[in-house]
């Protein structure tokens, strides 16, 4: 090749370099370095949601991640989706019976974690949401959480360059509408995988489970494992477990299906993270662990709907007891809660 | 050579570019392209008995003999077919319509591309079939942000009536149709028969009129009674209204 010709070749190659440089607002290089991806943990069921109809990108992750800790998707720019799904506490609402919406608003219902959504088929405590994606929607209209419209949402957000430019990278365009926000929230949500804790080691042969929580997995098997049900530690059904109605009186599932056979029945909640996410129960009224277990032995609150499992509460001698405690501390994810994809961005 | 480089250049240049496809979202409209089709324009047109419905500030009779002023009439219908002799069907794809009386813009929808030839009845699901209430974010008629979506207990609100009434106790008349699955659906399917052959030819549009009597909710097969039915209390109630309202629509006239 004579020199002339390399100068051909170097002008094409230079052009072929500055063609596509790249919008100094999208941040490349953070996109390139982060793994926002989704993959069923070994030896898990299928998930519900899977991303078929839902790509997930890094682009639309982040997207849902912004719009998840944005306080303008409720009425008075104060409460975003953050506010009472905290990383730190598993996305629970740390020590919190109930949470606070808008104007200080109380709620009725304890505030579930969010991780391994994507195993849901049901969402809240008593089931009424059917879908990943229409999660949302309820506890931004819901008058004592953000109390806030979907036009408004779109209105708010829509005089926000930033958002323009991230619904573009997202979804090609700069169109703002309700599908897109809530597709690209469930993206986010739905990467929220937590399959990390000791035990998941434990089960993949990467760790050794002490001699007490060797024993407090017996225990657990024998005592607790029909309802939660391994490896997600929930059967997702909705049972009567014993508690006392409170003043609320509330109907639980049977809100949802008018069936008498459902009245105070919740949906069984994960026993993971349980470090990071108490208090416990559909109404927060429980603090800590060990009175879980004693509301199991002694507490149990006889009615037409209890659960057939726990007729007799569940015994367990001082032992077992803390054999049990040991092996719940196994299901604690640390990796997840400190996960900074997962946190508001800087 | 030297042209060589360059198409290759160039096609570095073409190559270097390419976006990565952006996943669709489902519903998107689907812009025609240029060629001549086969259109029917079809219109809602809301009444109460023989008269026009007028939101607000109207006081309408029911067949009880009950006074009524309506201010919210709203209701999807979905999954339009029409029928011709033979067996012949055109199936509407993605077809889903809100019409909301204080929307005029609603009124009226176009079916683009219909299959050109004669048609004699339309039927049509009131309400929005169950599959799309279990489908997550939907866009369109179909976005939850419309007033017709429940954010609490999946759903869509299939057809929404509200008004004000001396004969209820609260005064007002408040009717959400809703649920989508087994015995207690309220989803209705309807085939309507044309008054007149339908013609659909290509590089036209044809019409179809259809009417809807609101006062059909109030009777046929059960005559309500405000005093008692300010509200639909029960899953039973909900039946029988979807029973009562599944005989409002008509086709008045087709050109």
């Amino acid at each position: 090749m004579n020199a002339d010709k390399k100068y051909v070749l170097l002008l094409v190659m230079a052009l072929v370099f500055t063609a596509c440089k790249p919008d100094p607002s999208f941040n490349v290089q953070a996109v390139q370095e982060e793994n926002i991806s989704f993959a069923v943990p070994e030896g898990w069921p299928a998930p519900a949601y899977n991303f078929e109809n839902n790509t997930l990108t890094n682009a639309g992750f982040y997207l849902g991640r912004k719009l998840f800790y944005d306080p303008r998707l409720s009425r008075d720019n104060s409460t975003s989706c953050g506010s009472c799904h905290q990383a730190f506490a598993a996305f629970a609402h740390a020590e919190h019976d109930l949470s606070h919406g808008v104007d200080g608003l109380l709620g009725n219902r304890n505030s579930p974690p969010i991780f391994n959504m994507n195993w849901h088929t049901s969402f809240f405590w008593d089931g009424g949401v059917n879908h990943l994606e229409s999660q949302p929607i309820a506890p931004i209209q819901n008058p004592v959480e953000m109390d806030e419209t979907l036009p408004n949402v779109i209105a708010k957000i829509s005089t926000d360059e930033k958002y323009r430019q991230m619904f573009k990278d997202a979804w090609g365009d700069e169109t703002i509408n309700s599908q897109r926000i809530f597709k690209s929230i469930s993206q986010f949500m739905g990467a929220m995988v937590s399959a990390n804790a000791k035990y998941d080691q434990y089960t993949r042969g990467n760790a050794v489970l002490t001699q007490d929580e060797q024993n407090g997995l017996t225990v657990f098997n024998n005592n607790c494992a029909t309802c939660h049900k391994a490896p997600l530690f929930t059967d997702f059904s909705y049972r009567n477990n014993g508690l006392k109605p409170s003043i609320f009186n509330d109907s639980g599932r049977a809100h949802i299906t008018q069936e008498p056979q459902d009245m105070y029945k919740f949906k069984v909640p994960s026993l993971r993270n349980l470090k990071y996410t108490a208090p416990y129960m559909h109404d927060g009224r429980i603090k800590t662990l060990e009175q879980v277990l004693d509301h199991y032995a002694t507490g149990i609150h006889q009615s037409a709907t209890l659960d057939a499992q726990l007729q007799n509460g569940i015994q367990l001698s001082t032992q077992q007891r803390s054999d049990l405690l040991a092996f719940l501390n196994t299901l604690n994810d640390e990796s997840f809660v400190k996960d900074k994809r997962f946190h508001e961005a800087q | 050579m030297k042209r060589n480089i360059y198409i290759v250049g160039l096609m570095m240049l073409a190559v270097a570019c390419v976006k990565k496809p952006v996943p669709e979202t489902p519903g998107n409209i689907v812009v025609p392209d240029n060629k001549p089709t086969a259109n029917l324009e079809v219109t809602l047109d809301n009444r109460a008995g023989a008269e026009d419905l007028l939101l607000g500030n109207k006081w309408y009779i029911t067949p009880n003999g009950d006074s009524i002023q309506i201010d919210i009439y709203a209701y999807y219908i979905s999954n339009i077919v029409l029928n011709g002799p033979g067996g012949k069907k055109y199936i509407e794809p993605e077809s889903y319509h809100l019409v909301d009386e204080a929307k005029p813009g609603t009124h009226k929808f176009i079916i683009n591309d219909v299959t050109p030839g004669t048609y004699t009845s339309i039927t049509f699901l009131i309400g929005v079939d169950s599959a799309r209430n279990v489908s997550g974010a939907q866009t369109g008629d179909l976005a939850p942000d419309h007033g017709m979506f429940w954010d609490w207990n999946t759903g869509y609100i299939m057809a929404k009536l509200e008004g004000v009434s001396p004969q209820s106790e609260i005064e007002q008349v408040l009717y959400h149709m809703g649920g989508f699955s087994g015995e207690w659906s309220v989803l209705r399917t309807v085939t309507l028969n044309l008054p007149s052959q339908l013609e659909v030819a290509v590089g036209k549009t044809s019409h179809m009129h259809i009417e809807n009597d609101v006062m059909e909710w109030f009777q046929n097969p059960v005559k309500v009674d405000l005093k008692k039915n300010y509200l639909l209390n029960d899953k039973y109630d909900v039946k029988m209204m979807a029973d009562n309202y599944t005989d409002m629509f008509t086709v008045d006239h087709v050109e």
